[in-house]
Protein backbone atom coordinates (compact mmCIF):
# COMPACT_ATOMS: atom_id res chain seq x y z
CA UNK A 1 0.00 0.00 0.00
CA UNK A 2 2.14 2.81 -1.45
CA UNK A 3 -0.60 6.40 0.01
CA UNK A 4 -1.57 5.86 3.95
CA UNK A 5 -5.05 6.05 4.18
CA UNK A 6 -5.01 8.73 5.84
CA UNK A 7 -3.74 11.18 2.97
CA UNK A 8 -6.89 10.14 1.27
CA UNK A 9 -9.02 11.50 3.81
CA UNK A 10 -7.42 14.48 3.86
CA UNK A 11 -7.72 15.25 0.46
CA UNK A 12 -11.06 14.41 0.57
CA UNK A 13 -11.76 17.17 4.02
CA UNK A 14 -10.08 19.43 1.84
CA UNK A 15 -11.82 19.09 -1.03
CA UNK A 16 -15.17 18.74 0.85
CA UNK A 17 -14.76 21.98 2.59
CA UNK A 18 -13.51 23.92 -0.88
CA UNK A 19 -17.29 22.61 -2.23
CA UNK A 20 -18.76 23.89 1.02
CA UNK A 21 -17.34 27.43 0.71
CA UNK A 22 -17.80 27.61 -2.89
CA UNK A 23 -21.71 26.56 -2.39
CA UNK A 24 -21.80 29.06 0.69
CA UNK A 25 -19.68 31.92 -1.04
CA UNK A 26 -20.39 32.00 -4.80
CA UNK A 27 -23.12 33.82 -6.42
CA UNK A 28 -23.57 32.03 -9.38
CA UNK A 29 -26.22 29.15 -9.21
CA UNK A 30 -23.33 27.05 -12.23
CA UNK A 31 -20.67 27.86 -10.02
CA UNK A 32 -23.31 26.59 -6.91
CA UNK A 33 -23.67 23.39 -9.01
CA UNK A 34 -20.01 22.77 -9.60
CA UNK A 35 -19.17 22.84 -6.15
CA UNK A 36 -22.05 20.63 -5.05
CA UNK A 37 -19.82 18.29 -7.91
CA UNK A 38 -16.87 18.60 -6.37
CA UNK A 39 -18.62 17.92 -2.25
CA UNK A 40 -20.20 14.74 -3.82
CA UNK A 41 -16.71 13.63 -5.39
CA UNK A 42 -14.87 14.17 -2.12
CA UNK A 43 -17.31 11.45 -0.52
CA UNK A 44 -16.56 9.33 -3.52
CA UNK A 45 -12.53 9.76 -2.50
CA UNK A 46 -13.63 8.85 1.17
CA UNK A 47 -15.74 5.67 0.11
CA UNK A 48 -13.22 4.16 -2.44
CA UNK A 49 -10.45 4.98 0.52
CA UNK A 50 -12.27 2.85 2.61
CA UNK A 51 -13.20 0.40 0.59
CA UNK A 52 -9.59 -0.90 0.11
CA UNK A 53 -8.71 -0.59 3.59
CA UNK A 54 -11.68 -2.41 4.87
CA UNK A 55 -11.92 -4.62 1.81
CA UNK A 56 -14.74 -5.81 -0.26
CA UNK A 57 -16.23 -3.90 -2.71
CA UNK A 58 -18.80 -2.44 -1.00
CA UNK A 59 -17.57 1.18 -1.12
CA UNK A 60 -16.61 0.94 -4.76
CA UNK A 61 -20.42 0.60 -5.85
CA UNK A 62 -21.39 3.03 -3.49
CA UNK A 63 -18.98 5.15 -5.03
CA UNK A 64 -20.57 3.99 -8.13
CA UNK A 65 -24.11 4.76 -7.41
CA UNK A 66 -23.31 8.37 -6.14
CA UNK A 67 -22.09 9.45 -9.36
CA UNK A 68 -24.68 7.85 -11.16
CA UNK A 69 -27.12 10.13 -8.75
CA UNK A 70 -25.10 13.13 -8.72
CA UNK A 71 -25.41 12.94 -12.67
CA UNK A 72 -29.14 13.03 -12.50
CA UNK A 73 -29.18 16.00 -9.37
CA UNK A 74 -27.07 18.20 -12.25
CA UNK A 75 -29.35 17.43 -14.83
CA UNK A 76 -32.29 18.81 -12.31
CA UNK A 77 -30.17 21.94 -11.06
CA UNK A 78 -29.48 22.51 -14.95
CA UNK A 79 -33.09 22.23 -15.51
CA UNK A 80 -33.87 25.21 -13.13
CA UNK A 81 -31.04 27.20 -13.95
CA UNK A 82 -32.43 26.77 -17.62
CA UNK A 83 -36.51 27.58 -16.25
CA UNK A 84 -35.01 30.69 -14.84
CA UNK A 85 -32.89 32.20 -17.37
CA UNK A 86 -35.84 31.76 -19.93
CA UNK A 87 -38.06 33.60 -16.99
CA UNK A 88 -35.20 36.39 -17.15
CA UNK A 89 -33.91 36.01 -13.74
CA UNK A 90 -30.84 37.34 -13.02
CA UNK A 91 -28.31 34.53 -12.81
CA UNK A 92 -26.98 35.60 -9.26
CA UNK A 93 -27.94 34.07 -6.18
CA UNK A 94 -27.72 37.93 -4.17
CA UNK A 95 -30.83 38.51 -6.19
CA UNK A 96 -33.07 35.54 -5.01
CA UNK A 97 -34.69 37.46 -2.71
CA UNK A 98 -38.44 37.22 -3.50
CA UNK A 99 -38.54 34.83 -0.66
CA UNK A 100 -36.81 36.06 2.39
CA UNK A 101 -36.87 36.63 5.78
CA UNK B 1 -21.52 -15.24 -13.61
CA UNK B 2 -22.29 -12.74 -10.65
CA UNK B 3 -25.78 -13.58 -8.85
CA UNK B 4 -28.21 -11.09 -8.40
CA UNK B 5 -29.65 -10.34 -4.87
CA UNK B 6 -33.17 -12.59 -4.84
CA UNK B 7 -36.10 -9.77 -4.89
CA UNK B 8 -39.69 -10.24 -2.69
CA UNK B 9 -41.98 -8.90 -5.58
CA UNK B 10 -44.60 -9.11 -3.26
CA UNK B 11 -42.26 -7.19 -1.02
CA UNK B 12 -41.97 -4.39 -2.94
CA UNK B 13 -45.28 -4.72 -5.02
CA UNK B 14 -46.22 -0.81 -3.89
CA UNK B 15 -43.56 0.41 -4.64
CA UNK B 16 -43.24 -1.52 -8.16
CA UNK B 17 -46.93 -0.04 -8.92
CA UNK B 18 -46.02 3.45 -8.66
CA UNK B 19 -42.97 3.22 -10.52
CA UNK B 20 -45.05 1.83 -13.36
CA UNK B 21 -48.18 4.29 -12.88
CA UNK B 22 -45.47 6.76 -13.00
CA UNK B 23 -43.91 5.67 -16.96
CA UNK B 24 -46.97 4.26 -17.68
CA UNK B 25 -48.82 7.46 -17.40
CA UNK B 26 -45.91 9.67 -19.02
CA UNK B 27 -46.08 7.34 -21.97
CA UNK B 28 -50.37 7.61 -22.34
CA UNK B 29 -50.33 11.58 -22.18
CA UNK B 30 -47.42 11.73 -25.18
CA UNK B 31 -50.18 9.60 -27.14
CA UNK B 32 -53.46 10.91 -26.05
CA UNK B 33 -52.68 14.82 -25.33
CA UNK B 34 -55.78 15.73 -25.50
CA UNK B 35 -56.98 13.68 -22.64
CA UNK B 36 -53.89 14.77 -20.24
CA UNK B 37 -56.10 15.80 -17.44
CA UNK B 38 -58.82 13.27 -16.87
CA UNK B 39 -55.58 10.60 -17.54
CA UNK B 40 -53.33 11.93 -14.83
CA UNK B 41 -56.21 11.69 -12.31
CA UNK B 42 -57.28 8.68 -13.54
CA UNK B 43 -53.77 6.86 -13.56
CA UNK B 44 -52.53 8.36 -10.94
CA UNK B 45 -55.40 7.91 -8.09
CA UNK B 46 -55.02 4.35 -10.14
CA UNK B 47 -51.71 3.77 -9.28
CA UNK B 48 -51.80 5.14 -5.62
CA UNK B 49 -54.65 2.77 -4.98
CA UNK B 50 -53.27 0.03 -6.11
CA UNK B 51 -50.09 0.90 -3.81
CA UNK B 52 -52.43 1.58 -1.01
CA UNK B 53 -54.34 -1.86 -1.70
CA UNK B 54 -50.64 -4.69 -1.40
CA UNK B 55 -49.62 -2.01 1.59
CA UNK B 56 -53.27 -2.67 3.67
CA UNK B 57 -53.05 -6.26 2.47
CA UNK B 58 -49.28 -6.85 3.91
CA UNK B 59 -50.56 -5.29 6.93
CA UNK B 60 -50.12 -7.05 10.33
CA UNK B 61 -47.88 -9.70 8.33
CA UNK B 62 -44.31 -11.01 9.73
CA UNK B 63 -41.47 -8.61 8.37
CA UNK B 64 -40.31 -9.24 4.65
CA UNK B 65 -36.72 -8.75 4.55
CA UNK B 66 -35.14 -8.53 0.96
CA UNK B 67 -32.79 -6.80 -1.53
CA UNK B 68 -29.88 -8.69 -0.16
CA UNK B 69 -31.42 -7.79 3.13
CA UNK B 70 -31.10 -4.11 2.43
CA UNK B 71 -34.80 -3.16 2.37
CA UNK B 72 -37.79 -3.92 5.41
CA UNK B 73 -41.12 -4.37 4.63
CA UNK B 74 -42.72 -4.54 8.40
CA UNK B 75 -45.60 -2.64 9.63
CA UNK B 76 -43.97 1.05 10.07
CA UNK B 77 -42.96 0.63 6.13
CA UNK B 78 -46.66 0.17 5.28
CA UNK B 79 -47.86 2.96 7.56
CA UNK B 80 -45.54 5.26 6.04
CA UNK B 81 -46.50 4.08 2.17
CA UNK B 82 -50.20 4.37 3.21
CA UNK B 83 -50.04 7.73 4.59
CA UNK B 84 -47.61 8.83 2.19
CA UNK B 85 -49.77 7.45 -0.81
CA UNK B 86 -53.31 9.45 0.71
CA UNK B 87 -51.65 12.67 1.21
CA UNK B 88 -50.53 12.30 -2.46
CA UNK B 89 -53.72 11.06 -3.95
CA UNK B 90 -55.30 14.45 -1.95
CA UNK B 91 -52.88 16.66 -4.02
CA UNK B 92 -53.75 15.34 -7.08
CA UNK B 93 -57.47 16.04 -5.82
CA UNK B 94 -56.07 19.58 -4.63
CA UNK B 95 -54.79 20.51 -8.18
CA UNK B 96 -57.44 19.50 -10.33
CA UNK B 97 -58.40 22.90 -11.10
CA UNK B 98 -55.00 24.21 -11.31
CA UNK B 99 -54.26 25.99 -14.77
CA UNK B 100 -50.36 24.61 -14.33
CA UNK B 101 -52.04 20.93 -13.96
CA UNK B 102 -54.29 21.05 -17.28
CA UNK B 103 -51.16 21.86 -19.63
CA UNK B 104 -48.63 19.52 -17.47
CA UNK B 105 -50.83 16.87 -15.74
CA UNK B 106 -48.61 14.20 -16.58
CA UNK B 107 -45.44 15.33 -15.37
CA UNK B 108 -46.80 16.60 -11.94
CA UNK B 109 -48.84 13.31 -11.56
CA UNK B 110 -45.61 11.40 -12.27
CA UNK B 111 -43.22 13.10 -10.50
CA UNK B 112 -45.70 12.58 -7.43
CA UNK B 113 -45.85 8.68 -7.98
CA UNK B 114 -42.18 9.20 -8.27
CA UNK B 115 -42.01 10.54 -5.13
CA UNK B 116 -44.17 8.38 -3.33
CA UNK B 117 -42.04 5.51 -4.26
CA UNK B 118 -39.19 7.12 -2.90
CA UNK B 119 -40.62 7.71 0.43
CA UNK B 120 -41.35 3.52 0.30
CA UNK B 121 -37.46 2.88 -0.34
CA UNK B 122 -36.82 5.35 2.64
CA UNK B 123 -39.00 4.13 5.23
CA UNK B 124 -37.91 0.59 4.69
CA UNK B 125 -34.23 0.57 4.53
CA UNK B 126 -32.19 -0.88 6.39
CA UNK B 127 -28.76 0.06 4.54
CA UNK B 128 -27.54 3.52 3.82
CA UNK B 129 -27.17 2.73 0.45
CA UNK B 130 -30.70 2.14 -0.24
CA UNK B 131 -31.51 5.10 2.48
CA UNK B 132 -29.38 7.09 0.03
CA UNK B 133 -30.97 6.22 -3.41
CA UNK B 134 -34.80 6.84 -2.21
CA UNK B 135 -33.71 9.65 -0.43
CA UNK B 136 -32.62 10.92 -3.85
CA UNK B 137 -34.98 9.60 -5.43
CA UNK B 138 -37.65 11.73 -3.86
CA UNK B 139 -35.71 14.56 -2.99
CA UNK B 140 -34.97 15.21 -7.01
CA UNK B 141 -38.54 14.61 -7.89
CA UNK B 142 -39.76 16.96 -4.83
CA UNK B 143 -37.60 19.53 -6.01
CA UNK B 144 -38.99 19.75 -9.11
CA UNK B 145 -43.06 19.52 -8.08
CA UNK B 146 -41.49 22.47 -5.98
CA UNK B 147 -40.30 24.54 -9.22
CA UNK B 148 -43.79 23.51 -10.92
CA UNK B 149 -45.28 26.79 -10.88
CA UNK B 150 -43.16 27.73 -13.72
CA UNK B 151 -45.00 30.82 -13.90
CA UNK B 152 -44.14 32.17 -10.74
CA UNK B 153 -40.59 33.49 -9.67
CA UNK B 154 -41.09 32.40 -6.23
CA UNK B 155 -41.61 28.94 -7.17
CA UNK B 156 -38.46 28.58 -9.37
CA UNK B 157 -36.50 30.30 -6.63
CA UNK B 158 -37.88 28.26 -3.96
CA UNK B 159 -36.83 25.00 -6.38
CA UNK B 160 -33.31 25.99 -7.22
CA UNK B 161 -33.16 26.55 -3.01
CA UNK B 162 -34.26 23.70 -2.04
CA UNK B 163 -31.90 21.71 -4.77
CA UNK B 164 -29.10 23.38 -3.24
CA UNK B 165 -29.20 22.77 0.84
CA UNK B 166 -31.30 19.60 0.49
CA UNK B 167 -28.12 18.42 -1.67
CA UNK B 168 -26.09 19.66 1.17
CA UNK B 169 -28.54 17.54 3.64
CA UNK B 170 -27.50 14.56 1.54
CA UNK B 171 -23.99 14.64 0.71
CA UNK B 172 -23.64 15.46 4.53
CA UNK B 173 -25.42 12.13 5.46
CA UNK B 174 -23.40 9.77 2.93
CA UNK B 175 -20.07 11.43 3.63
CA UNK B 176 -21.27 10.36 7.78
CA UNK B 177 -22.26 7.00 6.29
CA UNK B 178 -18.73 6.60 4.57
CA UNK B 179 -17.44 7.00 7.85
CA UNK B 180 -18.72 4.80 9.58
CA UNK B 181 -18.42 2.13 7.30
CA UNK B 182 -14.60 3.12 7.37
CA UNK B 183 -15.12 2.35 11.49
CA UNK B 184 -17.59 -1.01 10.98
CA UNK B 185 -16.98 -2.01 7.23
CA UNK B 186 -20.42 -2.29 6.68
CA UNK B 187 -23.20 -0.37 5.07
CA UNK B 188 -25.74 -2.18 6.69
CA UNK B 189 -27.44 -0.61 9.92
CA UNK B 190 -27.42 -4.24 11.56
CA UNK B 191 -23.59 -4.49 10.51
CA UNK B 192 -22.86 -1.25 12.12
CA UNK B 193 -24.46 -1.54 15.23
CA UNK B 194 -22.81 -5.27 15.43
CA UNK B 195 -19.88 -3.89 15.01
CA UNK B 196 -20.40 -0.78 17.40
CA UNK B 197 -21.58 -3.09 19.88
CA UNK B 198 -17.77 -4.98 20.17
CA UNK B 199 -16.19 -1.43 20.57
CA UNK B 200 -13.25 -1.16 18.22
CA UNK B 201 -10.25 2.05 17.80
CA UNK B 202 -11.89 4.18 15.28
CA UNK B 203 -13.61 6.41 18.05
CA UNK B 204 -12.64 9.36 16.44
CA UNK B 205 -14.06 8.19 13.07
CA UNK B 206 -17.13 6.72 14.51
CA UNK B 207 -17.53 10.39 15.98
CA UNK B 208 -17.30 12.30 12.90
CA UNK B 209 -19.23 9.85 11.36
CA UNK B 210 -22.06 9.73 13.62
CA UNK B 211 -22.20 13.48 13.83
CA UNK B 212 -22.35 14.16 9.90
CA UNK B 213 -24.95 11.41 10.16
CA UNK B 214 -26.82 13.37 12.61
CA UNK B 215 -26.64 17.07 11.11
CA UNK B 216 -27.76 15.41 7.07
CA UNK B 217 -30.78 14.05 8.87
CA UNK B 218 -31.09 16.89 10.84
CA UNK B 219 -31.27 19.00 7.99
CA UNK B 220 -33.88 16.81 6.17
CA UNK B 221 -36.33 16.79 9.04
CA UNK B 222 -36.12 20.80 9.32
CA UNK B 223 -35.05 20.83 13.11
CA UNK B 224 -32.93 24.14 14.13
CA UNK B 225 -30.05 24.91 13.06
CA UNK B 226 -30.02 23.24 9.91
CA UNK B 227 -34.01 24.62 9.07
CA UNK B 228 -33.01 27.47 6.51
CA UNK B 229 -34.29 26.39 3.18
CA UNK B 230 -37.80 25.21 5.17
CA UNK B 231 -39.61 28.77 4.97
CA UNK B 232 -38.86 30.17 1.78
CA UNK B 233 -39.32 26.93 0.00
CA UNK B 234 -42.60 26.46 1.91
CA UNK B 235 -43.79 29.84 0.88
CA UNK B 236 -42.50 29.61 -2.70
CA UNK B 237 -43.47 26.04 -4.05
CA UNK B 238 -47.35 25.64 -5.48
CA UNK B 239 -49.79 25.15 -1.73
CA UNK B 240 -50.95 21.79 -2.55
CA UNK B 241 -46.91 20.70 -2.63
CA UNK B 242 -46.27 22.70 0.48
CA UNK B 243 -48.79 20.68 2.29
CA UNK B 244 -47.69 17.52 1.10
CA UNK B 245 -44.09 18.48 2.13
CA UNK B 246 -45.05 19.98 5.35
CA UNK B 247 -46.84 16.14 6.08
CA UNK B 248 -45.17 13.11 4.16
CA UNK B 249 -41.56 14.28 3.99
CA UNK B 250 -41.48 15.32 7.70
CA UNK B 251 -42.98 12.01 8.60
CA UNK B 252 -40.35 9.99 6.35
CA UNK B 253 -37.56 11.93 7.42
CA UNK B 254 -38.00 10.98 10.89
CA UNK B 255 -38.52 7.40 10.24
CA UNK B 256 -35.09 7.49 8.78
CA UNK B 257 -33.84 9.10 11.70
CA UNK B 258 -35.31 6.77 14.34
CA UNK B 259 -34.34 3.75 12.15
CA UNK B 260 -30.79 4.98 11.65
CA UNK B 261 -30.10 6.08 15.64
CA UNK B 262 -32.18 3.19 17.16
CA UNK B 263 -30.82 0.08 14.77
CA UNK B 264 -27.38 1.44 13.37
CA UNK B 265 -26.15 3.67 16.27
CA UNK B 266 -27.67 2.04 19.63
CA UNK B 267 -23.86 1.65 20.82
CA UNK B 268 -23.10 5.52 20.46
CA UNK B 269 -26.67 6.83 22.28
CA UNK B 270 -23.93 8.87 24.41
CA UNK B 271 -23.22 10.97 21.05
CA UNK B 272 -26.87 11.73 19.71
CA UNK B 273 -28.45 11.69 22.73
CA UNK B 274 -27.53 14.86 23.79
CA UNK B 275 -27.51 16.51 20.24
CA UNK B 276 -30.84 15.52 19.98
CA UNK B 277 -31.89 17.15 23.12
CA UNK B 278 -30.31 20.42 22.00
CA UNK B 279 -31.63 20.43 18.51
CA UNK B 280 -35.50 19.81 20.23
CA UNK B 281 -34.67 22.55 22.74
CA UNK B 282 -33.89 25.05 20.18
CA UNK B 283 -36.15 23.99 17.80
CA UNK B 284 -39.28 24.21 19.60
CA UNK B 285 -38.65 27.86 21.08
CA UNK B 286 -36.93 29.14 18.16
CA UNK B 287 -39.47 27.88 15.46
CA UNK B 288 -42.13 29.19 16.94
CA UNK B 289 -40.89 32.85 17.98
CA UNK B 290 -39.85 33.21 14.61
CA UNK B 291 -43.85 32.02 13.31
CA UNK B 292 -45.04 34.97 15.88
CA UNK B 293 -43.11 37.80 13.76
CA UNK B 294 -44.53 36.88 10.20
CA UNK B 295 -47.19 38.39 8.20
CA UNK B 296 -47.53 35.68 5.89
CA UNK B 297 -49.54 32.75 6.81
CA UNK B 298 -47.70 30.06 4.59
CA UNK B 299 -44.50 31.41 5.75
CA UNK B 300 -45.88 31.20 9.69
CA UNK B 301 -47.26 27.72 8.97
CA UNK B 302 -43.34 27.15 7.46
CA UNK B 303 -41.83 28.06 11.05
CA UNK B 304 -44.78 26.45 12.79
CA UNK B 305 -43.83 22.97 11.20
CA UNK B 306 -40.18 23.73 11.91
CA UNK B 307 -41.31 24.40 15.89
CA UNK B 308 -43.36 20.86 15.16
CA UNK B 309 -40.27 18.39 14.22
CA UNK B 310 -38.51 19.58 17.74
CA UNK B 311 -41.71 17.65 19.39
CA UNK B 312 -41.34 14.95 17.27
CA UNK B 313 -37.84 14.79 17.94
CA UNK B 314 -38.80 14.08 21.38
CA UNK B 315 -40.73 11.27 20.97
CA UNK B 316 -37.13 9.69 19.85
CA UNK B 317 -35.06 10.80 22.73
CA UNK B 318 -37.31 9.32 25.23
CA UNK B 319 -37.02 6.22 23.24
CA UNK B 320 -39.30 4.07 25.01
CA UNK B 321 -41.93 1.93 23.14
CA UNK B 322 -44.39 4.62 24.32
CA UNK B 323 -41.93 7.71 22.86
CA UNK B 324 -41.74 5.85 19.16
CA UNK B 325 -45.84 5.37 19.58
CA UNK B 326 -46.09 8.95 20.09
CA UNK B 327 -43.99 10.62 17.56
CA UNK B 328 -45.69 7.91 14.69
CA UNK B 329 -49.15 9.04 15.59
CA UNK B 330 -48.55 12.77 16.32
CA UNK B 331 -46.46 12.70 12.33
CA UNK B 332 -49.49 11.23 11.14
CA UNK B 333 -51.60 13.00 12.59
CA UNK B 334 -49.91 16.32 11.67
CA UNK B 335 -49.54 15.18 8.34
CA UNK B 336 -53.17 15.17 7.93
CA UNK B 337 -53.90 18.47 9.88
CA UNK B 338 -50.60 20.47 7.34
CA UNK B 339 -52.75 18.75 4.31
CA UNK B 340 -55.68 20.49 5.44
CA UNK B 341 -54.46 23.53 6.25
CA UNK B 342 -52.75 24.60 3.31
CA UNK B 343 -55.81 23.52 1.25
CA UNK B 344 -57.50 25.80 3.28
CA UNK B 345 -55.08 28.71 2.14
CA UNK B 346 -54.66 27.31 -1.63
CA UNK B 347 -59.08 27.97 -1.37
CA UNK B 348 -57.76 31.27 -0.58
CA UNK B 349 -55.31 31.83 -3.06
CA UNK B 350 -57.80 31.06 -5.28
CA UNK B 351 -60.36 34.25 -4.32
CA UNK B 352 -57.43 36.45 -4.74
CA UNK B 353 -55.81 35.67 -8.13
CA UNK B 354 -55.97 39.46 -8.76
CA UNK B 355 -53.79 40.01 -5.83
CA UNK B 356 -51.40 37.93 -6.93
CA UNK B 357 -52.79 34.97 -4.47
CA UNK B 358 -50.52 35.95 -1.12
CA UNK B 359 -51.93 34.44 1.97
CA UNK B 360 -50.89 37.78 4.31
CA UNK B 361 -53.04 38.21 7.17
CA UNK B 362 -53.78 41.52 5.98
CA UNK B 363 -55.39 39.85 2.86
CA UNK B 364 -57.75 37.69 5.32
CA UNK B 365 -59.23 39.79 6.83
CA UNK B 366 -62.91 39.25 6.77
CA UNK B 367 -62.69 36.31 4.90
CA UNK B 368 -63.67 33.59 7.45
CA UNK B 369 -67.24 35.62 6.67
CA UNK B 370 -67.31 35.00 2.75
CA UNK B 371 -66.00 31.25 3.16
CA UNK B 372 -67.29 30.23 6.39
CA UNK B 373 -66.86 26.71 5.62
CA UNK B 374 -62.80 26.83 4.80
CA UNK B 375 -62.31 28.98 7.35
CA UNK B 376 -64.22 26.63 10.29
CA UNK B 377 -62.07 24.40 9.17
CA UNK B 378 -59.07 26.39 9.12
CA UNK B 379 -59.78 27.28 12.95
CA UNK B 380 -59.88 23.39 13.53
CA UNK B 381 -56.41 22.69 11.90
CA UNK B 382 -55.09 25.81 13.84
CA UNK B 383 -55.83 24.09 16.85
CA UNK B 384 -54.65 20.97 16.09
CA UNK B 385 -51.31 22.46 15.28
CA UNK B 386 -51.67 24.10 18.87
CA UNK B 387 -52.52 21.28 20.50
CA UNK B 388 -55.65 21.73 21.76
CA UNK B 389 -58.87 19.01 22.35
CA UNK B 390 -60.64 17.75 20.93
CA UNK B 391 -58.18 17.14 18.24
CA UNK B 392 -55.23 14.47 16.62
CA UNK B 393 -52.56 17.14 17.50
CA UNK B 394 -53.42 17.56 20.74
CA UNK B 395 -53.50 13.51 21.61
CA UNK B 396 -50.36 13.72 19.58
CA UNK B 397 -48.50 16.03 21.87
CA UNK B 398 -50.02 15.04 25.04
CA UNK B 399 -48.78 10.97 24.27
CA UNK B 400 -45.18 12.84 23.15
CA UNK B 401 -45.10 14.72 26.50
CA UNK B 402 -46.86 12.32 28.68
CA UNK B 403 -43.86 9.96 27.62
CA UNK B 404 -40.82 12.64 28.13
CA UNK B 405 -42.33 13.29 31.81
CA UNK B 406 -42.38 9.77 32.70
CA UNK B 407 -39.29 8.83 31.45
CA UNK B 408 -37.38 11.62 33.43
CA UNK B 409 -37.38 13.71 30.59
CA UNK B 410 -39.99 16.74 32.41
CA UNK B 411 -38.30 19.39 31.09
CA UNK B 412 -39.00 18.70 27.41
CA UNK B 413 -42.54 18.46 28.10
CA UNK B 414 -42.27 22.12 29.94
CA UNK B 415 -40.41 23.49 26.73
CA UNK B 416 -42.71 21.88 24.70
CA UNK B 417 -45.87 23.58 26.61
CA UNK B 418 -44.15 26.71 26.33
CA UNK B 419 -43.74 26.21 23.06
CA UNK B 420 -47.42 25.58 22.35
CA UNK B 421 -48.51 28.64 24.14
CA UNK B 422 -46.32 30.68 22.16
CA UNK B 423 -47.84 29.01 18.96
CA UNK B 424 -51.03 29.80 20.36
CA UNK B 425 -50.64 33.47 19.74
CA UNK B 426 -49.70 33.23 16.09
CA UNK B 427 -52.64 30.98 15.37
CA UNK B 428 -55.00 33.48 17.59
CA UNK B 429 -54.01 35.94 14.94
CA UNK B 430 -55.03 34.21 11.81
CA UNK B 431 -58.29 33.15 13.47
CA UNK B 432 -59.07 36.93 14.81
CA UNK B 433 -57.97 37.98 10.98
CA UNK B 434 -60.28 35.71 9.14
CA UNK B 435 -63.13 36.83 11.11
CA UNK B 436 -62.04 40.96 11.37
CA UNK B 437 -65.68 42.08 11.17
CA UNK B 438 -64.58 45.69 10.28
CA UNK B 439 -63.78 43.88 7.03
CA UNK B 440 -67.13 41.85 6.56
CA UNK B 441 -68.40 41.25 3.17
CA UNK B 442 -72.36 40.13 3.47
CA UNK B 443 -72.03 38.43 0.18
CA UNK B 444 -71.06 34.74 -0.29
CA UNK B 445 -67.90 34.10 -2.47
CA UNK B 446 -69.52 32.28 -5.73
CA UNK B 447 -68.08 28.80 -6.17
CA UNK B 448 -65.13 28.85 -8.33
CA UNK B 449 -64.43 26.57 -10.51
CA UNK B 450 -61.96 23.34 -9.27
CA UNK B 451 -63.14 24.66 -5.90
CA UNK B 452 -64.61 20.51 -5.50
CA UNK B 453 -61.26 18.67 -5.25
CA UNK B 454 -60.51 21.46 -2.56
CA UNK B 455 -63.56 21.02 0.00
CA UNK B 456 -63.30 17.37 -0.35
CA UNK B 457 -59.41 17.44 1.21
CA UNK B 458 -60.34 19.50 3.46
CA UNK B 459 -63.34 17.16 4.49
CA UNK B 460 -61.73 14.00 4.57
CA UNK B 461 -58.10 16.24 7.32
CA UNK B 462 -61.13 17.70 8.99
CA UNK B 463 -63.22 14.08 9.58
CA UNK B 464 -58.94 12.56 10.53
CA UNK B 465 -57.96 15.18 12.32
CA UNK B 466 -61.37 15.52 14.88
CA UNK B 467 -61.52 11.06 14.86
CA UNK B 468 -57.88 11.31 15.60
CA UNK B 469 -58.93 13.46 18.81
CA UNK B 470 -62.14 12.35 19.87
CA UNK B 471 -61.76 8.43 19.56
CA UNK B 472 -57.84 7.82 19.13
CA UNK B 473 -57.43 4.23 20.55
CA UNK B 474 -57.69 2.73 17.05
CA UNK B 475 -55.06 4.93 15.57
CA UNK B 476 -52.70 4.83 18.51
CA UNK B 477 -53.22 1.00 18.37
CA UNK B 478 -51.74 1.33 14.77
CA UNK B 479 -49.38 3.79 15.47
CA UNK B 480 -48.04 1.35 18.60
CA UNK B 481 -48.25 -1.64 16.42
CA UNK B 482 -46.10 0.18 13.64
CA UNK B 483 -43.58 1.88 16.04
CA UNK B 484 -43.00 -1.65 17.71
CA UNK B 485 -40.69 -2.66 14.68
CA UNK B 486 -38.12 -0.04 15.58
CA UNK B 487 -35.64 -1.26 17.77
CA UNK B 488 -35.89 -0.37 21.44
CA UNK B 489 -32.48 0.69 23.36
CA UNK B 490 -34.42 0.93 27.12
Amino acid sequence: MGVSLNFFLGLSAILFSVGLVGVLLRRSPLTILLSLEIMLNSVNLTLVAFSREVGGSDGQVFALIVMGIAAAEVVVGLGLVVAMTRREMVLDTDELRTLNG
Amino acid sequence: MIQGPSVDWIAIAPEVALIVGAFGLLLLATFARAYERGLSIVVGLGALAVSVAFSVAAWGNAPVVTMADAFRVDDLTELVRITVAIMAALVILLSVGWARFREHGSEFTALLLLVCAGMGVVAGSTSFVTLFVGLELFSLSLYVLCAFDGKSRASLEAGFKYLVLGTIGSIVLVYGAAFLYGATGSFMYGGVAASLAEGGSHDSIVTLGTALVLIGLLFKVGAMPFHMWVPDVYEGAPTQVTGFMAGATKLVAFVALARIVLEALPAVEHLWSPVLIIAAVVTIIGGNIAALVQTNVKRMIAWSSVGAAGYALIGIIVNGSDGLRGLVFYLAAYAFTAMGAFAVIAVFERDQVREKGYATLDGMRGWGFSRPFAAMAMVVFLLAFAGFPPTAGFIGKFVVSGTAVTHGYAYLAIIGAIGSVIGLGYYLRVILSMYDRSRKSDVGLPASPGLGGATLVILICLAVVLLGGIVPGILLDWSGQASAFLAVVK
